[in-house]
């Protein structure tokens, strides 16, 4: 396996909804995004922010606004099936697997790197394994032992700072734009402070092919830099550094270009270039 | 090892296996050759964890399982849609291999080595609707049917280690689980990294503890004469990898372990 290091500075707040008490939080903050760790051997819910929207914010989405663009697909023109299927992976509908899944699925992933990059799921089937696996830390104390083992140039950071302590909120007010009193709302919600890191670790599959690698070095390229909420307040904003060599997306590009005229002709059709429809819906 | 045989014809084909034949070193009826006269002791494995893990839905991170998927990524593969399930082979002893060639392997599930801690994740996919002008058809519902927004809970287990058993070559063992830095499910999502492996000697582990503490078949128990009690049995477990078909599981005697 391959495995690549990023390093994110928030420049700006973060605003990131805990999915975990977010329907039946009792208070009036939306809290922000933990996951379950142990400090001094008890459970406790540490800030973090999820590989699920980091995957989404920094790699599906942006790969699959660049292959539309880059293909020239019109609005109005895919079916709903393959349009949640780039976006967000997919969801399976009813009827009967084709029988021959393996294979297409992999002349799916073959012709289309982000979808072996990420994975999804088709009418009838889930596409095989997806070729990456990531995870993503706060450099912070909670997650020292996974810092000092694998990003040790940024232990002693970790050290000086909890992430707890990185934790802060913001209240806002909306109105009608009516004078009468008591039209404003008051909501608060927490956000990670600016100048916080959060490390990525990409690791990439044995025997992937360089245009499935070269996906995700052009995901991140094209990511608008924001991660989490409130993005139309500026929050979130982020600056990312390869701290390993970074992947090539050359290869990435040329399969684009090489096979433009199958790409957009699988995705309007939903064959997805096997010949067979595999998103109809 | 010796004296048990799998059917080699159930084993994937190696590409190079197609160029070159199955003499070859690279593929896996040339790997299990080798492996077969190997000398096997029982061995700890132990895996450090940076995360939390999401366990399989019979809770067990099986190591015969893992090690699978780690010999399975050593060579790319000819694909195989008439093949229902393949066997790989494994550096471990083998304690029955039944009547249609399933191996029931001498190795345990990964546990958690000290107390663990039961903590909760979701993961949520939506539809992308602000994208929803690029369709065809726009208007969607996204509260029902099949574009309805999902809500993933998913149990978390937190342990800092998992440790199991086996019996087999130490170094081909630790060959195999040096190519996994992810253990159990949702590993796309960051869930179960493994930062350090760990295997040692453990001389005072047979046979006997090893089945003990992983699902047996009811067959292989019957054929050696062996009762089970009421409280450890399973009518549908998988037993061999892969674990998740439906065709490797069948009624178990269930894992006993202390945590």
């Amino acid at each position: 396996m391959t495995r690549y290091r990023l390093l994110l500075e928030a420049l700006t707040p973060i605003a990131h909804g805990d999915t975990r008490t977010g329907i039946d939080n009792p208070t009036n903050i939306r809290l922000f995004m933990t996951q379950p760790t142990t400090a001094n051997g008890r459970l406790v819910y540490a800030p973090h922010i999820s590989e699920n929207a980091l995957r989404t914010a920094m790699l599906r989405r942006p790969l699959a606004d660049h292959l539309l663009t880059t293909l020239g697909v019109d609005p109005g023109s895919l079916s709903r099936a393959v349009l949640a299927l780039l976006y967000s992976g997919g969801n399976m509908g009813h009827g009967r697997t084709p029988g021959d899944e393996a294979v297409l699925g992999h002349m799916l992933k073959r012709l289309y790197p982000s979808l072996d990059l990420l994975g999804g799921a088709v009418d009838t089937f889930i596409i095989p394994r997806s070729r990456l696996r990531m995870s993503a830390w706060l450099v912070a104390q909670e997650y020292l032992t996974p810092i000092e083992t694998l990003f040790p140039e940024l232990a002693d950071t970790a050290r000086t700072i909890s992430a707890y302590d990185l934790i802060g909120q913001e209240t806002r007010t909306r109105g009608t734009g009516e004078k009468a009193g008591g039209n404003q709302m008051l909501y608060t919600y927490q956000v990670l402070a600016a100048g916080a890191r959060i490390v990525i670790e990409f690791t990439i599959d044995s025997w992937t092919p360089q245009p499935t690698v070269g996906a995700l070095a052009r995901g991140v390229a094209e990511w608008d830099g924001f991660i989490g909420g409130q993005g139309r307040q500026g929050k979130g904003r982020c600056r990312a550094e390869w701290i390993s060599a970074a992947p090539a997306l050359e290869s990435y590009d040329r399969h684009l270009t090489d096979n433009a005229d199958a790409l957009r002709a699988g995705i309007l059709d939903g064959s997805l270039g096997t010949g067979k429809t595999l998103c109809a819906a | 090892m010796r004296g048990m045989t799998l059917p080699t014809d159930r084993f994937p084909t190696a590409c190079r296996e197609l160029e070159f034949g199955e003499t070859k070193r690279r593929c896996w009826r040339a790997l299990w050759q080798r492996w077969q006269n190997l000398t096997c002791e029982p061995l700890r494995v132990v895996a450090h964890l940076a995360n939390g893990y999401i366990a399989p839905v019979d809770g067990g991170l099986h190591l015969d399982g893992i090690l699978s998927a780690a010999c399975f990524s050593l060579y790319p593969s000819v694909i195989n849609p008439t093949a229902d399930r393949y066997i790989i082979p494994l550096p471990l002893s083998l304690a029955w291999v039944s009547p249609i060639g399933d191996p029931l392997w001498l190795a345990t599930e990964l546990r958690p080595a000290d107390e663990a801690k039961l903590g909760v994740a979701y993961l949520h996919a939506r539809y992308p609707v602000d994208r929803a002008d690029l369709a065809g058809r726009r208007a969607v519902l996204t509260s029902a049917g099949r574009y309805k927004d999902a809500r993933l809970p998913l149990a978390v287990t937190v342990a800092d280690r998992v440790e199991g058993w086996c019996i087999g070559d130490a170094g081909q063992v630790n060959r195999l689980l040096n190519l996994i830095d992810y253990i159990g499910r949702k590993s796309a999502h960051g869930f179960g990294r493994v930062i350090k492996w760990e295997i040692a000697a453990a001389p005072d582990v047979d046979p006997e503890t090893i089945l003990d503490r992983r699902a047996v078949p009811l067959d292989y128990l019957a054929e050696i004469g062996a009762s089970v009690a009421a409280t450890r049995l399973a009518p549908r477990l998988g037993w061999t990898p892969p674990y998740w078909h439906p065709a490797s599981q069948g009624p178990v005697r269930t894992a006993a372990w202390t945590h």
